[in-house]
């Protein structure tokens, strides 16, 4: 009985929880690319505060917690797109490489770890978002326990992936 | 690649250029190379303390204290920067071995050494150039690992290793040994004498240690040690200002 209660909020918090966050990384990181060619930058989008949006009931579910998760990774990969490592970029200069390679080989990885670092931020804000629209919807103190616990689990799954993809660290 | 060139780096009257701009420098044509002579630098004496002509297959060493000419010499050789005034003229294909290995951290050692030779088409000929040249510098079980874990000299031949496996005609080597200590110096420099020997690429060195210059045999241009390193630094160090960067140095 419980269980089932539980698994129903699991299913419900999780079903906008995992593809917000995928979403909003997907397009965060895309728009990085671009982004990181603007003049001025973009970061003025990190004091956006999501929880406007909540209470605007502008963006509810899937949509919220990607445009929370969003965020964070647009501003923190476009700023480490924008600021190369001057000696590493100067040595790869040298070497015979297409600007499409020094892109692939040198500039994204050298972003990576900025991503994952907004992937971390931006899925504890998409758990707030999700509270807060739970609260708001007037939700069970059960849904909210399992928002909260899904969040930290989805920031130690993040945690273990930020590990293995940047091994070299 | 046998047409001469002069590299002159594009960026000096554009101001600012970003970071990913930079990585695009690409030689200017210029035929106005001697006969048997890889690179040419003249009427630089005010700044560099000497002319250089560097021929087909020749290892040279440009002798002088760090902070001295020799860094900025092979940057200008290297296309990263523009001698001013004067003029570098340098023919066929340049690598350059910097003085930090500047190796990328999220490759392995033998992917970093086959970033150079991405202009071959097929992965498994790159990996297979790239091992065999790791095993001539020693690291021949170092392939896997990540620049991250290398001890300093491992690093600096992971580099020295980048350079050469594009088989260049004239290798820029901007004193890697300075970091090492002094055992380690000269066993590097004896495999740089050891690999120019078997593959007579013309070879460029810096360093201020004469047990490395005599390492590597070679011919040494000694540099002017009064000479500032940079046209707008103030004034080149005392003589008898204490050595901060080399400790190991004798």
């Amino acid at each position: 009985m419980l269980l089932d209660t539980l698994l129903a909020a699991a299913a419900h918090v999780s079903g906008r929880l995992l593809p917000g966050l995928a979403l909003g990384v997907a397009v965060g990181a895309a728009l990085a690319v671009l982004a990181a060619r603007t003049r001025p930058g973009l970061t003025w989008l990190a004091v956006v505060p999501e929880i406007v949006l909540v209470t605007a009931w502008f963006a509810p579910g899937v949509a919220l917690a990607a445009v929370c998760a969003g965020v964070p990774v647009l501003v923190l990969t476009s700023t480490a797109l924008r600021h190369p490592d001057v000696a590493l970029a100067e040595a790869m200069g040298t070497l015979p490489l297409s600007r499409r390679q020094v892109l692939r080989h040198v500039v994204l990885p050298a972003a990576l770890p900025r991503l994952f670092l907004g992937v971390r931020i931006g899925a504890a804000a998409a758990v707030l978002g999700l509270l807060a629209v739970e609260t708001f919807g007037a939700a069970d103190a059960l849904v909210l326990a399992t928002v909260a616990l899904l969040g930290a689990l989805t920031l130690v799954l993040v945690r273990g992936l930020e590990k293995r993809v940047l091994a070299w660290r | 690649m046998s047409v001469p060139t002069t590299l002159e780096p594009r960026r000096a009257h554009r101001g600012r250029r970003r970071g990913k701009r930079r990585l695009r420098r690409r030689p200017v044509w210029h035929p106005e190379i001697p006969e048997g002579s890889v690179a040419v630098v003249t009427d630089v004496t005010r700044r560099f303390g000497t002319d250089l002509t560097v021929g087909h297959g020749e290892l040279v060493v440009l002798l002088g204290r760090s902070g001295t000419a020799g860094t900025d010499l092979l940057r200008c050789l290297g296309g990263l920067d523009r001698p001013v005034p004067g003029t570098v003229q340098v023919t066929g294909s340049v690598a350059t071995v910097f003085r930090e290995p500047r190796l990328l951290p999220w490759r392995s050692v033998q992917d970093n050494v086959a970033l150079a030779l991405l202009g071959t088409r097929l992965q498994a000929v790159r990996r297979e150039k790239a091992r065999r040249v790791l095993e001539d510098v020693g690291l021949g079980d170092r392939r896997a690992a990540w620049p991250a874990g290398l001890t300093p000299d491992e690093a600096a031949r992971a580099a020295l290793a980048r350079g050469l496996v594009s088989r260049p005609d004239l290798l820029l080597v901007d004193d890697p040994f300075a970091p090492l200590a002094a055992g380690d110096r000269r066993r590097l420099a004896r495999t740089v004498r050891r690999l120019w020997e078997r593959e007579r690429p013309a070879v460029l060195v810096t360093t201020d240690d004469p047990a490395v210059a005599r390492a590597l045999g070679g011919r040494v241009v000694p540099l002017d040690p009064t000479l500032a390193p940079t046209p707008e630094a103030p004034e080149a160090p005392a003589p008898d200002a204490p050595e901060k960067e080399h400790p190991a140095c004798p």
